[in-house]
């Protein structure tokens, strides 16, 4: 088991430098000048030259990328081109708890919309409820995310002012209800499918039907044994969800103005600012790594045929 | 040309450039006029909002949108243009420059009793620091090209020590500054908003922390979030500003904006009003009242390059110049444009009201290019911005161009890669692009676009066009202001019979107020100046 962890935590390593080797790289193969957004179109070609040189763009890209590495190495992402004086790691920590906080929303409204649903669409196949949850998840994945978030804007924002228009203030999670249910809205409706079938599955299995010949009560049945086997796979793509969503979720928080991750990533590649795009990448590699990482350990957890697997 | 980052962001959600009115043909509309008539009120907080933060406080660096409009709340200048207008009145001299009559040094008196928003007096020293690092590479400060002209500036790039040779503190409230050739558009650059003076030895800090004379004075700043502003109690003019502090909320969509300022949420949305949004607005019972046009000091324009197959050829560039018709394109950009008669706008000095452009005329278009040995037409290329109005006026340019024979392939392309593929001789040859006067006189548009000097790789000359007569006319402009208008005019027209670029429309600008702001005006270079503006309901 520790060997195959340690093998592990190595490929993640092997993965989050060659995500952020690809990002430096594809920075710099764009045919753009990062000293010219920097000085802007109004300045002269000898004061770019000027701020390419007090960038150290003038060195060689092999040079800038050894010394890129070097930085990351000592935990130090750089300083912002853009943004003045700025460090690139200040950013990423005062944009990630906002992020943070919309991702495990998003989260959240996934299990809380999601799973009932599917459970309750499993047990009542082809009745009403049935037929509403699968209109409602039909739209809830095909309504984009853009769409979904200003209809909501409009409606609970403007016209009827529940929840705030825009921005982050305080309380927090005020402003955050609109956001994380735009964000998790789609996964609730595809893992209500995914529940009902899997669920259906489970319910025609001979152990469920034994354990009703025994007498146990319906509500027993469901939370021992029939959801224990049917959340497994929904469990580990929720991890996965979780790593991606951290990653920043460029769409939700452009919408509703939240100033997070996604946000920052966007500007720093209008802007060109080389750090910045390989700040937030390293951020969201190494939060889709690490919850990759932490779900392969959980199911070794939940199945234990997969931890027989290990040591073979 | 003033945009980059923020402002690029602004721009392409609005399409309607900046800045305008104009001490020429201001058409400031009846909300503002009627707003003059109000009575002022003192106190309470303006709420405004922006979609991007600001890149830096630093005066000496800022060209960004959200940074633009704080420039002209925190700090002050030597000179500034009056609310409406681009009028130059004293604001931190105490009066207009003297100038020596070779036209080299000019004398600058500082306005007394002026102090930082800390208490300390606002002295020539502090000038002096503030223009010498502009021109210190260590600032990166993106203005420096309009700074070389004075003496010392290029000489302290390679020695930032001291003060810049040819600027002198002569006492605590004398400034001098030596050029090294007359320069008519100088009192301009010393009006802008990286000529904002900073107390001596602030620099590191002004990116963050700003610290300036202005109305206002900073509090905080929470990135994402908000930008606040007090009343500064030391400030020189007890009139300004009209209310007791400002609250900026950051990373706030121009559509959410305008939602807000309906709900009486906001009282100015800090950028333009969206394209989209325009036709709804200009219908709309309560708000249209609301809505300002105004001219802008901007052109939109063709480049055609000179040095490449075919438009190198003159009788090519004059038929394209006969294909445009102006006033259909003006349908794509939801009529937030004038059809352009010339390559300066209206409001720069310059400008003349005579038509420079050559008229829609396919048959004519179709013969000249028959002369140049293209009967049958030809192909190209064209490269502009991704985003709108650019991918409109592409289509439309397309099918403009199809009437006489030039088969158009479009690109439209990412802003940064754009600039490098434009300023690469021998890579577009043409390019849909726009130009925002950063001052109200025709050089910063000549010297930027169209000189010899900015025929080289990098440089903003996209037609790569030089034309020493052009050039000649400018410079006789730079060092006569009194024959300016017309050297420059006569640039203009010399410039459009070769027909390097291919002038389409002038933009308007279209702003939007909330009903609980009074004074509202528009300068064509700040856009809002707010320390002008009143609350009718300071209690709301």
């Amino acid at each position: 088991m520790t060997a195959w962890l340690l093998r592990r935590f190595l490929q993640m390593l092997l993965v989050i430098f060659g995500v952020v080797t690809l990002a430096f790289v594809f920075a710099y193969i764009v045919p753009a000048n990062p000293a010219r957004m920097v000085a802007g179109p109004q300045a002269s070609p000898a004061a770019v030259a000027s701020i390419a040189h007090q960038l150290g763009l003038d060195r060689s890209v092999w040079s800038q990328y050894v010394s890129f590495l070097g930085r990351i190495l000592h935990g130090n992402l750089g300083v912002s081109f853009a943004l003045q004086g700025r460090t690139v790691a200040g950013e990423i920590w005062l944009a990630l708890p906002y992020t943070a906080v919309l991702a495990f929303g998003g989260i959240l409204w996934e299990i809380v919309i999601g799973i009932p649903a599917g459970i309750i669409a499993a047990y009542r196949p082809r009745s009403v409820v049935d037929r509403f949850a699968t209109f409602g998840a039909l739209l809830g994945l095909s309504a984009p995310p853009f769409w979904l978030g200003l209809m909501l804007i409009y409606f609970l924002a403007y016209k009827v002012s529940w929840f705030p228009l825009n921005g982050v203030g305080h309380p927090l999670i005020w402003y955050m209800i609109l956001p994380s249910f735009t964000l998790g809205v789609g996964g609730a409706a595809f893992y209500s499918r995914m529940v009902r079938t899997t669920v259906r599955q489970v319910l025609r299995s001979p152990f469920i039907e034994f354990a009703r010949l025994k007498g146990m009560p319906e509500r027993t049945i469901l939370f021992r044994h029939v959801l224990r086997h049917a959340l497994t796979p929904v469990v580990t793509m929720l991890g996965m969800d979780l790593g991606y969503f951290l990653g920043g979720v460029l769409i939700i928080e452009s919408i509703f103005g939240i100033p997070g991750v996604g946000q920052l990533a966007y500007s720093s590649i209008s802007t060109l600012d080389v750090p910045m795009i390989t700040g937030t990448v390293l951020v969201a590699a190494v939060f889709m790594v690490f919850m990759s990482f932490v779900v392969d350990v959980a199911y070794t957890f939940i199945d234990p045929r997969v931890r027989l697997n290990v040591g073979k | 040309m003033r945009f980059v980052q923020g402002r690029v962001k602004r721009f392409i959600a609005c399409i309607s450039a900046l800045c305008l009115v104009g001490a020429m043909g201001v058409s400031l509309s009846a909300a503002s006029s009627s707003a003059a008539s109000q009575k002022s009120t003192r106190g309470g907080i303006l709420q405004t909002a922006f979609q991007s933060d600001p890149t830096t406080f630093d005066p000496q660096v800022c060209y960004d949108a959200t940074c633009w409009v704080n420039m002209e709340m925190m700090f002050n200048r030597l000179y500034d243009y009056e609310p409406g207008n681009t009028t130059l009145y004293p604001q931190a001299a105490s009066s207009m420059p003297k100038i020596s009559a070779n036209k080299l040094v000019y004398t600058i008196a500082i306005r007394q009793g002026m102090e930082f928003s800390n208490g300390t007096p606002v002295t020539a020293a502090d000038f002096a620091y503030t223009f010498s690092r502009i021109c210190n590479p260590a600032t990166k400060s993106p203005v420096v090209g309009f700074w070389t002209v004075v003496a010392g500036c290029t000489a302290y790039e390679k020695a930032p020590t001291g003060y810049v040779s040819g600027i002198k503190p002569v006492s605590t409230d004398s400034l001098q500054i030596t050029l090294t050739q007359p320069d008519a558009a100088f009192v301009y650059v010393l009006a802008m908003p990286h000529a904002s003076v900073i107390p001596t030895g602030t620099g590191a800090q002004q990116a963050q922390n700003p610290l300036g004379s202005g109305p206002y004075e900073f509090v905080s700043y929470t990135p994402g979030q908000a930008i606040v502003l007090k009343r500064n109690p030391h400030y020189w003019d007890p009139k300004l500003p009209y209310t007791d502090g400002v609250n900026e909320k950051l990373g706030v969509s121009p559509q959410v904006q305008l939602l807000e300022l309906e709900k009486g949420q906001l009282d100015l949305m800090g950028d333009a009003l969206p394209n989209s949004s325009y036709l709804s607005v200009k219908n709309s019972p309560t708000m249209k009242k609301e809505l300002v046009q105004s001219q802008g000091l901007d052109t939109y324009y063709l480049t055609l390059n000179t040095k490449m197959k075919p438009f190198n050829n003159a009788l090519v560039r004059e038929a394209v110049s006969y294909a445009i018709n102006r006033t259909s394109l003006l349908k794509y950009v939801n009529g937030q444009g004038t059809p352009a008669t010339g390559f300066i706008p209206p409001g720069v000095t310059g400008y003349t009201k005579a038509d420079l452009t050559n008229p829609l005329n396919v048959k004519k278009a179709k013969s000249l290019l028959k002369q140049a040995g293209y009967p049958h037409g030809f192909s190209t290329s064209m490269y502009s911005w991704n985003t709108q109005p650019w991918t409109n006026l592409d289509t439309a340019l397309q099918q403009q161009l199809a009437a006489v024979g030039i088969k158009l392939t479009v690109h439209p392309i990412q802003q940064s890669t754009f600039f490098t593929l434009a300023a690469t001789p021998g890579k577009a040859p043409m390019t849909l692009t726009f130009w925002i006067a950063d001052f109200p006189d025709a050089s910063d548009f000549f010297n930027a676009l169209t000189s010899c000097a900015a025929d080289i790789p990098g440089g903003q000359n996209y037609s790569f066009y030089c034309n020493k007569g052009v050039d000649s006319l400018v410079t006789q402009g730079l060092a006569n202001p009194s024959k300016a208008a017309a050297d420059y005019a006569a640039a203009a027209k010399k410039l459009l019979a070769d027909n390097p670029v291919v002038p389409l429309y002038f933009g308007v600008r279209t702003g939007l107020s909330g009903s609980n702001i009074g004074n509202f005006v528009q300068n064509p270079i700040w856009d809002y100046v707010i320390d002008h503006y009143w609350l009718k309901n300071t209690s709301k």
